[in-house]
């Protein structure tokens, strides 16, 4: 009988079974779940009219956030963030993230003590395999699975086989996990072979990221097709968690004979950063190809890539130097715990000091339905996870997706740039 | 509902999301579910006849290759038009997310099937056990193993949908008990 990956392990036990195999159907216990001001209101519409209740599943998190619309700019949002409130406020939802108090959903999730390893967690937003960094099995649900999720805390999975990643290497300076990610994805392409997957990253060069690098890595796998990214929790986990004392988990690792789908070798000891170009994020470039091409906006934050660390390397190259005449900088931490740390440390300073609009924590231009969007013709370089067409505004602009580094350097210089200059 | 499906098979090599309902028949159509009209536009893109034959009588079971239901979208109008049509089952070697979800979460069984696609011709009979995964093919003989759908899978079938199922679920306890004997953490 060969051994299980970790994510077949996490849905055994969330599903009171002793073995799952790759293509079963199970009906697994969800830990967490998390949802945000686009689709709230409608999943408790679901709840009551849909299945007849409205009383939420004991001993279930519900993580509620206002995030994709930002402060309310138009009527439209306002109502729809006013419809947000009276559902927290009838449901008396305790983990409710009202403006000034938020951050973008998933980032609270995995800073606010959501997400634990050996954990099933789901969201109502496709990226929300991010939750994986931490050793979860997570993962993006429709508002009707939502509201399941609410009235039993179950919802049927079917286990996924899973593809597994060995990065190898010392990760050269100014090259990050999200340049990791892009190699990979430029290789693998959308449709390869990680569709309805699991993607387990793995070795030595993922042993050295820091838990935000591997966030931004698990939150992209859902641009793969993928249904989850996982990365086995280690010290840094445990330290990243070292808030929730009480919150006791078991890391749950996959057996050394685990059987893989298909295996990955990558060595990133001489990877240079990585350009995901217009309109496809797996048409991927090295920067040097596509240094030079000048931009109108660069946009640091999302999901990906707007935590404390994306922001201080930011920072580091911005210190001391101006942003472009020609460029603006938009600049949005992930999260008010970030904003916080990162006014603290200076690093706020900093970028305002270098020209940067610094934006309170929301998902602002990514999907291009808060503020920083561009015109026609416009281009912007993104730290975001999606470059379709028109995604960030207009539909003839263009979007590069790239790393904080590689924004801050191209912001300095007004066209596309390579970071590892500065 | 019977958990053996008995039927003749019309099979596609590749068929994505906008083959089963186009983008404009979609768009048009999107806050509106409408069995009657999606079903006249079911799987047009890739088979003008589909429609009309399936409503015949010619089929009821479609077979496929790898990623049925691809593309990346999450709207759930394909498998309305499928069902509308009278399709009962869809076979294939793989399925994506979404259209996998779907078609469990509006009743309409799916099997995923290692071989089925070269074990199979259209205009086939085939019969299908739906909790056992053994899918035989009338025609030539031929037996697979497909993964079979667990008991509360096939409860969602017999309820018509997900919600209804749960929402009868929660009728009957009278409370949001579990039944999953999964551990919490
Ligand atoms: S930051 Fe972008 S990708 Fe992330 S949740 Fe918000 S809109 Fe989605």
């Amino acid at each position: 009988m060969p051994g299980m990956t970790m994510t077949e392990k996490i849905l055994a036990g969330a599903s009171g079974k002793k073995i799952v195999r790759p293509g079963e159907i199970v009906n697994a216990r969800v830990n967490a779940l998390m949802m945000t001001d686009l689709k709230g209101p409608y999943v408790f519409k679901v709840l009551e009219e849909e299945l007849g209740t409205s009383k939420i599943r004991d001993g279930l998190d519900v993580v509620f956030v206002l995030d994709h619309l930002g402060p309310a700019h138009d009527i439209k949002s306002a109502q729809q963030f006013k419809a947000c409130r009276e559902a927290a406020r009838k449901y008396g939802l305790p983990h409710f993230y009202d403006l000034g108090r938020q951050g973008i959903g998933h980032q609270v999730m995995c800073e606010d003590g959501y997400v634990f390893p050996g954990t099933v967690v789901a969201g109502i937003d496709s990226h929300s395999t991010t939750y994986g960094a931490l050793g979860a099995v997570s993962f993006g649900i429709s508002p009707t699975e939502g509201a399941i999720i609410l009235a039993t805390g179950e919802l049927w999975l079917k286990v996924p086989e899973t593809t597994r990643f060995t990065v190898t290497g010392n990760l050269p300076r100014r090259v990050s996990g999200k340049d990791i990610f892009l190699h990979i994805i430029g290789m693998t392409k959308w449709n390869g072979e990680v569709l309805y997957k699991a993607v387990e990253f793995t070795g030595p060069a993922i042993s050295a990221l820091s838990v935000s690098d591997r966030m931004a890595m698990c939150n992209m796998v859902a641009e793969m097709g993928a249904k989850n990214g996982i990365i086995a929790p280690d010290d840094k986990t445990a330290e990243y968690l070292a808030g929730w004392p009480e919150k006791r988990y078991d890391a749950v690792l996959s057996d050394p004979d685990a059987v893989y789908s298909h295996e990955y070798a990558v060595d990133v000891s001489s990877l240079s950063p990585r350009v995901s170009v217009p309109h496809r994020i797996d048409d991927v470039r090295p920067v040097e190809d596509v240094a030079g091409r000048k931009i109108d906006q660069a946009f640091l934050g999302s999901c990906t890539n707007g935590r404390l660390e994306d922001l201080m390397i930011a920072a580091e190259i911005l210190k001391g130097r101006k942003v472009h005449p020609d460029v603006r900088l938009i600049v949005v931490p992930a999260s008010r715990k970030i904003y916080l740390e990162a006014v603290r440390n200076g690093t706020i300073e900093i970028l305002a000091e270098a020209g940067a609009a610094v934006l309170t924590p929301n998902c602002a231009a990514c999907a291009g339905i808060g503020s920083g969007n561009i015109a026609s013709g416009e281009v912007c370089i993104s730290s975001t996870n999606r470059n379709f067409e028109g995604r960030m505004g207009a539909k003839d602009s263009e979007i590069y997706l790239a790393s904080p580094a590689t924004v801050a350097a191209s912001a300095v210089e007004g066209v596309i740039a390579d970071p590892r200059k500065y | 509902m019977e958990n053996i499906i008995r039927g003749k098979v019309w099979k596609h090599g590749k068929v994505d999301t906008a083959d089963i309902i186009s983008t404009k028949i979609w768009l048009e159509n999107l806050n509106n579910l409408d069995p009657d009209i999606l079903g006249k536009h079911a799987m047009a893109p890739i088979d003008k006849e589909f429609a009309s034959r399936a409503m015949r009588g010619d089929f009821r079971i479609i077979v496929s290759g790898k990623n049925f239901g691809g593309g990346g979208k999450s709207f759930e109008h394909g498998v309305i038009a499928l069902k509308a049509v009278g399709i009962v089952l869809v076979v294939a070697e793989s399925f994506a997310r979404y259209n996998f979800r779907n078609s469990i979460n509006n009743g309409l069984p799916v099997l995923e099937c290692n071989g089925i696609f070269n074990a199979v011709e259209a205009g086939d009979e085939i019969e299908a056990d739906l909790s056992t995964g053994v899918i035989k093919n009338l025609t030539s003989g031929a037996a697979l193993q497909a993964d079979p759908l667990p008991e509360f899978v096939l409860g969602i079938m017999e309820a018509g949908s997900y919600t209804a199922y749960i929402r009868e679920q929660l009728r009957q306890t009278g409370t949001n008990e579990a039944n999953c004997a999964g551990e919490t953490l």
